[in-house]
Order: structure tokens, then sequence, then C-alpha cells
């Protein structure tokens, strides 16, 4: 039932062990107290009927002829007994306490002694041995003997309470003890259980501050034998995992470069056919494809695999967005449109070059795609201490706040009907922004249009 | 021109084949790295187009051993592995020039002449664009037949411009091969005005931010 809704094994050991502690030690106490009761009864029993075959042997032993009030007298002397609370008068019983033991001998014609004493009131003795009788609502263990040569009554009573004080004293004593060895054992545990578990704590540290695309497997030298066997399986299923992500990786890029020789073939054929609508249209239709296995293979270059390996060093932005603006700027002119860049010489930033060229390139071809002609594109860059931002300004159609977000994802078109690209372009914009720490964002260009920003943070080497 | 043709995609190859001839080229094809190997070394030839994707032997290896044999003729490598490492390992075994593919046959061509050009120096001594013609030779300057005079920078830039039409050439890569030290400024911006000037306001086109164009 526990295990099922374990949450920490080293809680649930020291609440078992706890508990376990508890039941042995109340089974101990019990058992102890039970035990000592007993021995401790008999020892007080030898001792209540010793006293009363002690003091029968003092009696005097002419009490056949002396009054019994005489006899007690002399007794009482004879004992240096204390006389408790009684007038002389009434004095035909003693009471005689030592050692919490009370001594009361009284005649035989008791029935008229008892009713005659007011303060002690004897135990209504009517056999001899021992005997349990109320007294004042307290119980006694009663020892009685007749003196059948001075026909007298002599009994030796204690008090239950007293004679299991003792009993009950040495099993309290054990209490204290036992929690404090309960204590230490533990505490004792707390630490064990914690330096044994330490392994596990290591893994899960281990599994939790690594990056999720890491797919190396876990050391397991210094490894306990228990653990062994789950990290290895664990390790097994890393390898296939990082096995299949490689897969589908080198597919992609081989597919993607099988499908250019073909592509490049239909272009170079598509040069021989008569310049009208029909080779234009087709001219159309190869060039998509062109741009769908570049983007393709700039995806698979960015999977997951090769996120930990990104090789950042320092750039200088103007002269990359220069070649990227420069490498774009005729399919611009095709359009008619200008096409600017804004941006101090020398910003020097540690990035990965060819990463930044795609982001580059991908937001000025969309920009390029979706403006009007004559269209002005911007592309501003800015850097300040923490970061720098890359901007690139359209005053096309515009993106409406519903698709803002979903641009983003893979294949998705805005406007379906008027678009020629793949889809994929933002998403790999925003893949290398996060590879280097930092995010994308559109907002709408003042006068019209799409912005859409780049921030990297200038140090994106730190931590990934 | 003479071309020899090694690509191992017979559709790619017919298509290449027939373009270049229609453009008044001769070309020879071969089909893997073997007769390629031989075909280099045995036929004469102006230009190479190599795939790198070949049966039998490798482009890499094809390039490599034609070179160590002596075969000095340039080579335009077409392939579709566009990665960075991989351009660099073309180059360095010894080609000329490197294009991916898709290419259309407009840029195949240019990258053809191109390498010609490079290596036997310029074809004619004229170049024309619109009205402009320029004697390369005598180092002079025509607007619709009437002589302009231009200082030597302006006419380097002219030049430099024309012969890279329909291309942004960056304010870096012009001032690289126009000016020893490092320019005034201004001296560039001064250079292109002058230029308008001269010869029309919108022969020059400026990317802002960035540098300059003649569109084609």
């Amino acid at each position: 039932m526990l295990l099922h809704k374990l949450k920490s094994i080293q809680f649930y050991i020291l609440c078992c062990t706890f508990f376990i502690m508890l039941m042995v030690g109340f089974a101990m106490l019990l058992s102890a107290s039970v035990e000592l009761k007993h021995e401790a009864q008999e020892v007080f029993d030898a001792g209540l009927a010793q006293s009363a075959l002690l003091v029968q042997a003092l009696l005097p032993k002419n009490s056949q002829n002396s009054s019994t009030r005489t006899l007690l007298l002399s007794t009482e002397s004879e004992l240096s007994a204390s006389i408790l609370e009684q007038t002389a008068a009434e004095r035909e019983t003693i009471s005689y306490y030592e050692n919490d033991t009370v001594i009361i001998i009284q005649s035989a014609a008791r029935e008229k002694m008892v009713a005659e004493n007011k303060v002690i009131l004897l135990p209504i003795v009517t056999k001899e041995g021992f005997s349990r009788q109320f007294l004042n609502d307290e119980l006694w263990v009663v020892f009685s003997l007749l003196d059948t040569e001075r026909n007298l009554w002599i009994s030796s009573a204690q008090q239950e309470e007293i004679r299991s004080e003792l009993s009950d004293d040495v099993a309290m004593t054990i209490i204290p003890a036992f929690a404090i060895g309960t204590l230490v054992i533990c505490i004792a545990l707390f630490f064990s259980v914690r330096k044994g578990l330490s392994p596990l704590y290591r893994i899960s540290k281990d599994l939790n501050t690594r990056h999720s695309d890491n797919l190396t497997p876990i050391s397991i030298d210094n490894l306990p034998s228990e653990l062994k066997p789950t990290v290895i399986s664990l390790n097994k299923m890393f390898a296939k995992v990082s096995l299949a992500v490689m897969r589908e990786q080198n597919f992609t890029d081989d597919a993607a470069h099988e499908l250019r020789t073909p592509l490049a073939a239909m272009l170079v054929h598509l040069d021989a056919l008569p310049d009208n609508l029909t080779r234009k249209a087709l001219y159309q239709g190869v060039d998509n494809m062109k741009k769908l296995v570049n983007q393709l293979l700039e995806l698979a270059r960015l999977s997951p695999t090769s996120t930990d390996t990104i090789e950042l060093i320092p750039i200088d932005l103007h002269s990359i967005a220069a070649q990227v603006i420069a490498h774009l700027y005729p399919s611009a002119l095709a359009k008619d449109m200008s096409l600017e860049l804004m941006c101090e010489p020398k910003i020097t930033v540690l990035a990965n070059r060819t990463l930044l060229e795609i982001l580059l390139a991908n937001l000025v071809e969309n920009a390029i795609r979706y403006s009007k002609n004559k269209d002005l594109i911007q592309v501003v860059i800015n850097r300040d201490k923490q970061s720098f931002t890359l901007r690139v300004i359209d005053h096309g159609q515009g993106i409406s706040d519903a698709d803002k977000q979903k641009v983003w994802s893979r294949f998705y078109r805005c406007n379906q009907s008027a678009a020629t690209g793949s889809g994929l372009g933002l998403s790999i914009v925003q893949e290398i922004a996060q590879l280097h720490r930092g995010h994308c964002d559109i907002q709408d260009t003042l006068d019209g249009g799409a912005t859409f920003s780049v921030q990297i943070p200038a140090d994106s080497s730190s931590k990934r | 021109m003479k071309i020899l043709l090694i690509e191992d995609d017979k559709l790619l190859s017919e298509g290449i084949k027939s373009s270049l001839m229609q453009r008044g080229h001769q070309v020879e094809c071969f089909y893997d790295g073997e007769q390629g190997l031989l075909a280099m070394e045995a036929l004469p030839a102006d230009i190479i187009i190599l795939d790198l994707n070949l049966p039998k032997l490798d482009g890499f290896d094809v390039l490599s051993q034609a070179r160590a044999k002596g075969v000095t003729t340039a080579v335009l490598i077409i392939t579709a592995r566009d990665a960075i490492s991989q351009r660099i390992k073309g180059l360095d075994s010894g080609a000329d020039d490197y294009l991916v593919k898709p290419f259309i046959m407009d840029e195949l061509e240019a990258r053809v002449r191109a390498l010609y050009r490079r290596a036997n120096g310029r074809s004619s001594n004229e170049v024309i664009h619109r009205q402009i013609r320029i004697d390369t030779q005598a180092r002079q300057v025509f607007l619709a037949q009437e002589a302009v005079v231009l200082g030597r920078r302006e006419y380097d830039l002219l030049l430099l411009l024309l012969d890279n039409k329909a291309k942004v050439l960056t304010r870096g890569q012009i001032e690289e091969k126009l000016y020893e030290d490092e320019p005034l400024s201004n001296a560039l911006e001064v250079h292109v005005h002058n230029l308008r000037k001269k010869l029309g306001k919108d022969l020059i086109n400026t990317v802002r931010g960035v540098g300059y164009i003649v569109a084609a």
C-alpha cells in the first residue's frame, strides 16, 4: 500500500524504521514490566509472610491468660511500633508500618474489633494465607495467620500500589533509554540512507542538468551494483535514441542532396524550352522546390545532435549582413525593390557565421517574397552591452495578430494563395536564434508591413 | 570553347550538353571517374566541368590525380554538397570554382566564361553595356559613340562594376581592388558620383549600407 505512493525512499525507510522501533520498544516495555511485576510480587510476598511470622515469633507467650488489650500493649512496646491515631481506649488493634508493610494483630473475635476500629479499617481476614482486599477503595495484599495459642490473627498487609511501584519504576527507566536509542538509530539511519542513495541523487542531478539533446551515456564508474543495471539500460536507450536521431538527420541530409541532381537536370532542361508562360510556371515550381530542399538541408544541419557543437567565433555582423544582402539583391532588384542595410561598420559578436547567414538570408528572402513591387526593405542591426538585435523591416501586407504566433511553426504559411515559400524559413530562423540563446519577435511596421526582430545575447556562449 | 563534362546523371548531363552546345560550345560527356580522368589527360579542353559524386572514382580523386599528372585546365566543380568544408576541400584539391546544384544554365555558363577569361585573359578588347563601350586596350570609354574622359580610379571602378554586372559589390570588395592603401572615407562616393554625372544617373545603383551594383 505504502509502496504504491512511495514518494521518497529515504522518507519511507525512516518511517518504517521508526514504526518498527516503536513496536519493538512497546513490546519490550510490556514484557519487561510484566516479568518485573511477577518477580517483585514474589519477593514482596515472601517479605510479607516473613513479617507476619516474625511478629508471631516475637509475641509474648502468656497471652492465654492476659487480656487481649494487655497483650496488644506489650506487643506495642516490644515492637516499638508507631501507634496510628488511635486512642488508648480503643487500642485493641495495632498497626505497624515498616517498609510500607502494615502489621495488624487482632483478636480472633475480630468482628467486634473491626466494628470498633474507626481509623484503620482492618482487613476482614477469612482464611490463612494470601488474599487481596479492598480497603478505603485501595487494594491491599494481606497475609494472615491464625495464632491458635493466643487466639489472635496476625496479618501483614501491603498496598498493591506500593508493590507495583517498584516494577513500574524499573520499567519506566527503560523508556528514556529506549527513546534516546531510537533517536540515535533514526539519525544514523538518516545519514546512512542519504549516503547510500547518493549515487541515485548524482544520476538524477546529471540527468536534470544535461541539455535535452545530450544523448551521451552516463558514466557507470563508482556506481553501486543495484544501480548499474538501471543506468546501463538507460544508456542503451540513449544510444538507441541518438542512433534514431542521427538516422533521421542523415536521411534528411541525404534525401535533400539526392534531390538536388534531378532538380538541376530539370532546371537545365527548362533552359531549352521556349520562353513562355509554361516555362515560367515550371521554372517557378522548380525554384520553389530548390528552396525547400535547401531549407530541409538547413534544418538537418540544425537538428539536435549538432546543437552542442555549434561553433562560436567572433564575426563582423556588418560584413555578414552586407554579403547576404549583396547575394539577395538581384531578386529584390527583379521586383524593383530597394534593400538597405543600416548598421555601423565593425560590429563584432560571438556567433556561428554560417547559421547567422542562414538566419538573415531567410528573413530577407521572406521580406522580398511578401513585399509589393517598389517596396523598401531595411535591415537594421543594433548592439548594446548585453545583446545585439537584427531587424528586418518590410512594408508589405503585414501579419495579422492571430498569425504572429503561428508563423514560427514548420510548414505554416499565412496566406496560402499568395505564398510561394516552403513555410520552413521562419522556423529555421527561430531555431538558429535559440541555438544562440536568443529569441525572435514580430511587430507591425509603423506605416504598414511587418518587422521581424531577432535578439541574441552578446555572450551567447555561456551555458547552453 | 571546348568543354569536358564529367557527370554521372545522364539527364543532367544531356541537359547541360545540349544547352551549352546551343550557346556555341563543344561539349564531350563522360559518366564515371575513371573515364573522366582518362579524358582529362588525353583530350585537349578549355574548361572541365566535374561532378564530385562519381561512380568508380570520386571527383576529388579524379581532380587530384589529374593535377598530379600535370593537367592544368580550369576545373569547375558541380556538386550537391554545399558544406563549407566540402567547398574548401574541392578548391584545395585543385578546382578553380565551385557551383552547387541546382543551378540555372545562365549561371553555369557565366561561371564557365569567367573561368575561361581568367585562364586566357579577356576574350575581346571591348566591354559593352547599354550605350557604354569600353576599349580596354586603349583604356577609352565611349557613351553613345562620344568619348568620355574618366580618371584612373573612375575607369577602374567602372570596369570592375561592369565585369561584375548584376552583382552587388560591397564597399570592402571595391576598396580592396581599387586602392592600395586605406582610402579617404568618402573617396568611393566621389568616384561613383562622378561616374553617374558623366555616364548617366541610373548606371550605378546604390545598395545603402552595402555597396553598389550595375543592373544587367
